[in-house]
């Protein structure tokens, strides 16, 4: 049975309401015609589709674990590759630009609490940087124009470069709490914006070679 | 799949095999391999098949490509290195069990 144009759109709506990335919306769009290109000219459509679809597919709630367990592999390998980057890193020779750069922000920020608040800001803007990478490419795949549904990857990619914001966030939100109970001098405040400001060199380069890898390997459908 | 759970537990064996026997291979081309070899006893559903399927991927046992066919994309799914390394652990694996279950049921081999 070859679908009508009328019948095509019929499956595309039927799969923009139950799915919600593209990944998956492609590979069940290609199974579900390929399933009823195998079948006979003289088979009814709408019988056809609703048993792939229900009895299949296992309905929308087939399909939503699909979805789901998708997500959620897609989300567990996406975070082993950013450790093993920012581990990577961490024992790569940019740890002694890292290091280096330190040091720098060190004997530049030492003198009062005014300017260990720009190290802070420096920080917040080095956490800007994968938030604006990933930004830019996923204007970017817009710009192609191939779907219009998100994709799974990129959007767990959005979540891995919040992350170190998140992260920045609820550090400084302990150390306020710290502050609280024990009274912190400038030097221990010095050293944990430091600590704070040496891990950031790290995150922000995992999240651009992962960025970079989803430039190269083009995971959009 | 059908409901039978020995062959749930097998499914990534199943798919393993597939893979290594015909090279690379799309979901639906899957289910319809199964359902050939098996006389039709076995039909998979797309519901395991494709978790099962994103699971081997993730693994690193499956490698994908797409491929622009009749104006839509297919997803093709292939073994890695890594996972035909493990086609043959897999399938010593199903033997020992079936072994196994012989042995402890009692059953005679079947004969054809």
């Amino acid at each position: 049975m070859k679908p009508s144009a009328e019948q095509l759109e019929s499956i595309k709506n039927i799969l923009d309401s139950v799915t919600n990335y593209r990944e998956t919306y492609a590979e069940l769009y290609d199974h579900i015609l390929t399933a009823l290109e195998a079948l006979p000219n003289n088979d009814s459509f709408p019988c056809a589709l609703h048993r792939i679809i229900e009895i299949e597919l296992g309905g929308k709630r087939g399909i939503a674990k699909i979805e789901a367990t998708y997500k959620k592999i897609a989300t567990k390998e996406v975070f082993k590759r950013y450790l093993a980057y920012f581990v990577g890193y961490l024992l790569s020779p940019f740890l002694l630009v890292a290091i280096a750069l330190t040091v720098v922000a060190y004997k530049l920020f030492t003198k009062s609490f005014e300017e260990l608040g720009w190290l802070r800001v420096i920080c917040m803007w080095l956490n800007v940087i994968p938030i604006s990478v990933t930004k830019i490419i996923m204007a970017k795949a817009k710009r192609d124009g191939l779907y219009n549904k998100l994709s799974v990857i990129r959007t767990i990619y959005s979540w891995v470069a919040a992350f170190p914001i998140y992260l920045s966030l609820a550090l400084q939100l302990i150390i306020y709490l710290i502050s609280l109970v024990v009274s912190l001098n400038f030097n221990q405040y010095l050293y944990i914006n430091l600590a704070m400001f040496f891990l950031n060199s790290f995150t922000v380069l995992a999240i651009c070679r992962l960025c970079r890898d989803e430039l190269k390997l083009r995971l959009a459908i | 799949m059908n409901a039978n759970p020995f062959l749930k537990g097998s499914l990534q064996t199943i798919i393993l095999k597939l893979l290594e026997d015909n090279n690379e291979m799309y979901g639906y081309e899957i289910t319809q391999k199964v359902k050939e070899m098996s006389g039709g006893d076995v039909l998979l559903t797309e519901g395991a098949l494709y978790p099962a399927l994103h699971k081997l991927e993730a693994d690193g046992f499956l490698e994908t490509f797409t491929q622009v066919v009749d104006n839509r994309v297919r997803k093709y799914y292939r073994l890695t290195e890594e996972g035909g390394k493990q086609v043959s652990s897999k399938l010593s694996e199903a033997q020992a069990f079936i072994d196994q279950l012989q042995t402890l049921l009692n059953l005679k081999p079947a004969v054809k």
